[in-house]
């Protein structure tokens, strides 16, 4: 049975159950309806009824409305949980598809999960019952729904794990959640201590509803990302962002989704294909699917919605990868929605140019790049995944990071520490991935806006010169 | 490198830095909080040890005349250079945020004017291994 069919009757069962309810009133009405007849009708003067035949009435009318209410409802327990295991299917086929590189095209989409869900009526409470595992991580689902679902089962995760590392990492993430920004709120949408772990953390103020932001931006951080780092790249990363953009524009609402995935670390990253295989690609673009189909303007006039993603490093070829594998029928592109890409110290996407991200929902000229003058990834960029990001031919908007930070002595004549200074607060990566996340203009590539700082191994404190 | 430092000293530091640029602004904004935050440093950000962590104090500056807004980016770009801070960004005319660094604590701070004038300050300390109280 194919998805679209899964879907399909389980939105109708839940329809039926819908309209069994309408008849369950309907025919409680009518029980009610006769015995204040027949009570009426036996009370009467001229008929002279006994006590008797009143009370009798009265009690068959109440076994009648207990009869109707058994039977009904046995109905819809039954067609509920029904319901609710035809969703599991589907819960389970997207899950399936968002962990395969070549992943079933006929596997429902976010947008097919997100319009079921909505039909399953009383039966979403069934599925948040038995359903939970497969419904947490699902793009499409509604965020506050998986948030708790997270949250439940990362308090469970905690109860019941002994290994001392895992405990170590669930109990960090914790904290993350735990700890938001001064007016904001949390929301996990995702977390995994397999591995090297993972963890989707959106971040939004507290008046600013997650799926209702005008701008949400991902930022995808780059080599040796994991669990054990969830809380520099949460704070650290999305929360610098995040609090850039609430300064810059205080009135718009924003959220900033933090994705933490296991990313390779520096050398492994170079085995050719190696974002292919990880399986994180499609599941990244399903991530990025589920986060449209969740901010879709409901009035068709609101026409202001941004998604923008931020693809550090080794985030980028990340992204690009999802963008080159994405089977093309799946665009995500939604109406009212407009989606951004800057890609930051990126080496490269796996992309031949910035208009392969289109398959994304991104037009040519919303894709921007950036890379310090003193990042390492300059001696490979355009080596290993295709062209540079940074060069003419791959034509992204090209934006001003600043020279970055330097580390002395260089190592065998290459400056060190691939990924210094765009994430210090205040940085002009930063300032400039706000800006492009509230759809304005970045400080263009040589504004001369930023100055130059060195690092010396031996006195590791910044040095500006 | 930078000693290892307490908690409570990096905390008052960053509150020192934020009341005396205050007090060069030609206005007295109420101060709400914006940012109240300690992480840990990347791993190479700057070759602290392990653990390293930067502590961050930020405040809304509510409450300050529209027509004094520009004033203050411009009084608090004066007061740093003055005092010798460097300038590190000023992104100004594309966006009104101006950031320096003291060089000799490297604690850093920056102004930023909101598309709708609210005007927001922010302090935070170099990566610093903190120590026990």
């Amino acid at each position: 049975m194919t998805s679209d069919r899964i879907g399909g009757s389980a939105a109708q069962i839940a329809s039926a159950v819908a309209r069994l309810d309408q008849q369950h009133e309907s025919a409680r009405a009518a029980v009610e309806s006769l015995a204040g007849r027949l009570a009426e009708i036996l009370g009467m003067p001229d008929r002279s009824a006994e006590a008797s035949w009143v009370a009798r009435v009265q009690e068959m009318r109440a076994v009648l409305l207990i009869r109707l209410d058994e039977e009904l409802g046995t109905i819809r327990v039954v067609a509920n949980r029904e319901v609710a295991d035809l969703f599991a299917v589907l819960l389970l086929t997207a899950r399936t598809a968002a962990r395969t590189p070549d992943g079933n095209s006929d596997a429902p989409t976010a947008r097919h999960i997100r319009a079921t869900w909505s039909q399953l009526g009383e039966a979403q409470a069934v599925v948040v019952r038995e359903h939970a595992a497969l419904l947490r991580d699902c793009d499409g689902v509604p965020v506050e729904v998986r948030d708790a679902l997270n949250r439940a089962s990362l308090a469970d995760e905690l109860d019941s794990t002994k290994k001392s590392s895992d405990r170590r990492r669930l109990k960090r993430l914790q904290e993350v959640i735990d700890t938001p920004p001064p007016g904001c709120r949390r929301y996990l949408l995702d977390y995994e201590v397999r591995g090297r772990g993972r963890a989707v953390i959106l971040t939004a103020p507290e008046d600013v509803s997650p799926e209702g932001a005008e701008f949400c931006l991902v930022v995808v951080p780059g080599a040796s990302s994991s669990l054990r780092n969830v809380r520099m790249h949460v704070v650290g990363k999305g929360d610098e962002v995040l609090e850039m953009m609430r300064r810059l524009s205080p009135k718009s609402s924003q959220c900033v989704v933090t994705y933490v995935w296991p990313s390779p670390r520096l050398f492994e990253g170079l085995v050719e294909r190696a974002f292919d295989r990880s399986g994180e690609a499609p599941r990244l673009r399903r991530f990025l699917e589920g986060l449209g189909v969740a901010r879709q303007p409901s009035d068709s006039n609101d026409d202001g919605r941004l998604i923008t993603v931020v693809a550090h490093s080794y985030g980028a070829n990340l992204l690009g990868t999802a963008a080159r594998t994405s089977p093309p029928e799946r665009g995500l592109k939604h109406k009212g929605l407009r989606r951004r890409v800057f890609l930051l110290g990126s080496s490269g996407t796996t992309l031949d140019r910035a208009s392969d991200f289109g398959v994304l929902g991104v037009a040519p000229e919303d894709v921007y790049s950036g890379v310090a003058t003193y990042d390492p990834v300059r001696a490979v960029s355009g080596a290993l995944y295709g062209p540079s990001p940074n060069s003419e031919e791959f034509g992204a908007v090209r934006v001003d990071v600043g020279p970055g930070t330097r580390i002395d002595p260089p190592a065998l004549g290459v400056p060190r520490a691939h990924t210094l200074g765009y994430w210090a607060p205040d940085s002009l990566a930063i300032l400039n991935a706000a800006l492009i996340g509230l759809g304005k203009d970045p400080i263009p590539k040589q504004s001369g806006v930023g100055v130059d700082s060195v690092v010396s191994r031996r006195d590791p404190s910044p040095e500006l010169t | 490198m930078k000693p290892v430092a307490l908690r409570a000293t990096v905390l008052e530091e960053a509150e020192r830095v934020i009341k005396e640029a205050l007090a060069a602004l030609p206005a007295a904004p109420i101060l709400r909080p914006l940012r109240q935050s300690e992480h840990e440093c990347e791993d190479a950000e700057t070759g602290a040890p392990d653990g390293s962590v930067r502590v961050g104090r930020g405040y809304w500056l509510d409450g300050v005349d529209g027509n004094l807004v520009s004033s203050c980016v411009d009084a608090i770009f004066r007061y740093w250079t003055a005092v010798g801070f460097r300038i590190i960004s000023d992104a100004r005319p594309t966006v009104m945020f101006v950031a320096a660094v003291d060089p000799a604590t490297l604690f850093g701070m920056s102004l930023a004017v909101g598309d709708d004038g609210t005007l927001s300050l922010v302090a935070f300390s170099p990566c610093t291994e903190l120590g026990e109280e």
